[in-house]
């Protein structure tokens, strides 16, 4: 009887330690919880169907990631831009979410200019022309080559990107994945739609049209509704001059006056087309043949053109000069090493 | 017995989530705590890493995030400051070198030192501009209108040929008759001219130029450049090459005290860029400084009656800095006081 009373104490006070303990848990989450960030501890935030954890602070957002959300999505949500999905990746060194694991998206830019203790980041632009199933010859590029060679980005992780995304790059505004690149497309060929349309988009890429309006609508050229669909499609429509003459020829006996003249026209017009056939803003120009001159650019600057594009080989790294910036044309009898060479991605030195 | 036991339980249990946690996130305050704290570690390791191997503006970054997560740890709070002084100085330091070697017409060090800067700190503004005007040559001049003047010129005087005044016009969109107001800038484009049918090895002359430049033939190296620029006036690479002769011209005059020769020769720069213009107003200060040194010198002699010496110094203030009025005047005083003095005696 006594040693049942014994046990009945021991579990009383076991019991009252334990409610006591319980109770000092309670309070010293109370007082002792440490001074709280400037933000909310993971603030639900209801999304429509799914409830999301978050912690906002000036610098970075801490995110619970729900099943239904990927690095674009966030990236979407909190950058505003679905296009950077890999930032969030790479800064939490991950490849894919783990929901319910949080993570931090930077809100801080960084990774400015691809530099880094060894080398700057450089970014290939390629230029086509035409497509063929089986002509090939100096700048037409046959089909299969031309799948192969899309096949090699999409295996070894190259991130297609636009003519915005670059320029924001050499803006210093905003960084590029490692292993960005360029697709441009010269002059409107109806092969461009026929053949390397498909074949990009099945690999997930896009790619910038460089049109010489004049040619447009022309028996072996795209028309504007096929244009229409691409740029619908996510691909972009630019300048390649309305005429395709060179801009920096003076024929003979003519006039200085009259030559400016011609610059003028044949770079504002095919502006206006692009702009009346497809409503896109045009801003970017690819000078035929590669050539340009002084004048030349400072009317390309003056028409409001963002950026041109010359033909010189090399990648573009961010302090380039927007209007000379250099692409790498892709001949028909290039083969698989010479390509590789052309998208090479950084180039080394010594910044330590 | 039991059941009392469970109330007593169900009493803590409410009186924890009565007074513990009046947050958004009730249910789990505690473990949420806890994993504040461990990605707050887990930041503040990345950090610890990044800093490891020099890479201060991300360890930055990391330790923010870190004391965000922690704002009463004083320790990142310190080793944030320390990492912002550390990056300040550091870019500062590359950034400087990058001047340097501009300055010396040494053009891939100085780009390979400013993007050291950029790399330590992206927000070294300063950097960035120097960069770009590095590697970007302007295609037109700017000209300031100082005084009343037409477009035909203006026109004349940038590519000898008036007619060209409808190109002035059209880049500064005014009217080709009226004249630009005084105090305004103008923007010249700088024109092509057609290419000459006689073969020109533009890249092997170029390197020729570099080659005289390297080797500081300063003559040959600005023979080849003008020969260049016959063919192509605008030419990037050969003006690149014409000022970094005159840089380095300059600042063998500045080494031998002959600041104005070194002035006029940095005059002839084609090249509004600010390392230039800083140059350009440290020769100033310095042509200035000498020729006050030789008016002062002047004065004194003039003091102590030797005034020929007085006038002598005061032409060499002349000759350095024509503008001297003070100079000109006291010759003026000096030479009719010399004339009335023979005439006493």
């Amino acid at each position: 009887m006594k040693i049942k009373r014994k046990i009945f104490i021991i579990s009383k006070i076991g019991q009252l330690i334990t409610a006591f303990l319980i109770c000092a848990l309670g309070f010293y989450g109370c007082i002792a919880q440490p001074v709280k960030p400037n933000g909310e501890f993971f603030q639900n935030v209801d999304t429509g169907d799914i409830l999301q954890s978050e912690l906002k602070m000036d610098d970075f957002v801490l995110v619970r990631p729900d099943i239904m959300d990927t690095f674009d999505s966030l990236s979407a949500e909190y950058l505003g831009d679905a296009n950077k999905g890999w930032v969030i990746a790479k800064f939490n060194r991950q490849n894919q979410i783990s929901p319910g694991k949080p993570l931090i998206v930077p809100l801080k830019t960084i990774y400015l200019g691809g530099l880094t203790e060894d080398s700057y980041q450089t970014v290939p632009i390629l230029v086509y022309h035409q497509f063929s199933n089986d002509h090939p010859d100096k700048l037409t590029v046959k089909t299969e080559k031309f799948y192969e060679q899309m096949l090699y980005l999409k295996k070894n992780g190259y991130t297609v990107i636009g003519l915005d995304q670059l320029l924001d790059f050499m803006e210093f505004k905003s960084p590029l994945p490692e292993k960005a690149i360029v697709i441009t497309i010269d002059d409107g060929w109806i092969s461009a739609y026929a053949i390397a349309y498909p074949i990009l988009k099945k690999f997930g890429f896009t790619a910038t049209l460089f049109v010489y309006t004049d040619f447009i609508e022309g028996e072996q050229a795209m028309n504007w509704m096929q244009l229409k669909e691409m740029a619908e499609n996510g691909f972009d429509v630019q300048s390649h001059t309305h005429s395709y003459q060179s801009l920096t020829m003076i024929k003979e006996n003519e006039s200085f006056k009259s030559y400016f003249e011609f610059l003028v026209r044949d770079i504002k017009n095919s502006k206006m087309a692009i702009r009346h056939h497809l409503n896109l803003d045009c801003r970017y120009l690819a000078y035929p043949y590669g050539e340009t001159n002084p004048l030349v650019i400072s009317l390309v600057k003056k028409l409001g053109y963002r950026a041109a594009f010359t033909v010189t080989r090399g990648g573009t790294p961010f302090f380039e000069n927007p209007y000379t910036i250099g692409r790498s044309i892709i001949y028909g009898d290039l083969d698989m090493g010479e390509f590789i060479k052309k998208i090479s991605y950084k180039e080394t030195i010594t910044l330590k | 017995m039991k059941r009392r036991n469970y109330l007593s339980y169900l009493l803590a249990v409410l009186m924890l989530m009565g007074t513990s946690c009046s947050g958004v996130s009730k249910t789990h305050c505690l473990s949420e705590e806890k994993e504040m704290f461990a990605v707050s570690y887990h930041y503040w390791q990345r950090a610890n890493e990044a800093e490891t191997v020099n890479d201060w503006n991300m360890a930055k970054y990391l330790y923010r995030i870190a004391h965000q997560l922690d704002p009463e740890n004083k320790d990142i709070e310190r080793k944030i400051a320390f990492l912002n002084d550390k990056i300040q100085s550091e870019s500062q330091l590359h950034f400087q070198r990058g001047l340097d070697f501009y300055r010396n017409g040494k053009i891939n060090k100085a780009r390979q030192a400013l993007l050291t800067a950029l790399r330590i700190n992206p927000e070294h503004h300063e950097a960035r501009i120097y960069l770009l005007e590095i590697i970007q040559q302007p295609e037109q001049n700017a000209f300031k209108v100082d005084q009343k003047t037409d477009l035909k010129t203006i026109a004349q005087a940038f590519y000898n040929d008036p007619e060209k005044s409808f190109l002035i016009a059209y880049f500064n969109d005014i009217q080709e008759h009226v004249a630009p107001a005084i105090g305004s800038t103008l923007i010249i484009p700088w024109v092509p001219i057609q290419k000459s049918s006689v073969p020109f090895d533009l890249e092997e002359n170029i390197g020729k130029a570099r080659l005289y430049l390297d080797s500081k033939r300063f003559s040959q190296a600005l023979a080849m450049t003008s020969k260049i620029r016959e063919y192509e006036p605008e030419n990037m690479e050969a003006m690149d090459i014409e000022s970094a002769v005159y840089y380095q011209i300059a600042q063998e005059f500045e080494r031998f005290g002959k600041y104005s020769d070194a002035l006029m020769t940095m005059l002839k720069v084609q090249s509004d860029n600010q390392s230039t213009k800083s140059y350009i107003s440290h020769l100033r200060l310095l042509v200035k400084d000498k020729a006050d040194q030789h008016y002062r010198r002047g004065v004194r002699y003039f003091v102590n009656e030797e005034l020929e010496k007085a006038i002598k110094e005061w032409e060499r203030t002349l000759a350095i800095d024509p503008t001297n009025e003070m100079a000109q005047k006291d010759i003026g005083n000096a030479k009719s006081l010399l004339e009335k003095l023979r005439q006493i005696q």
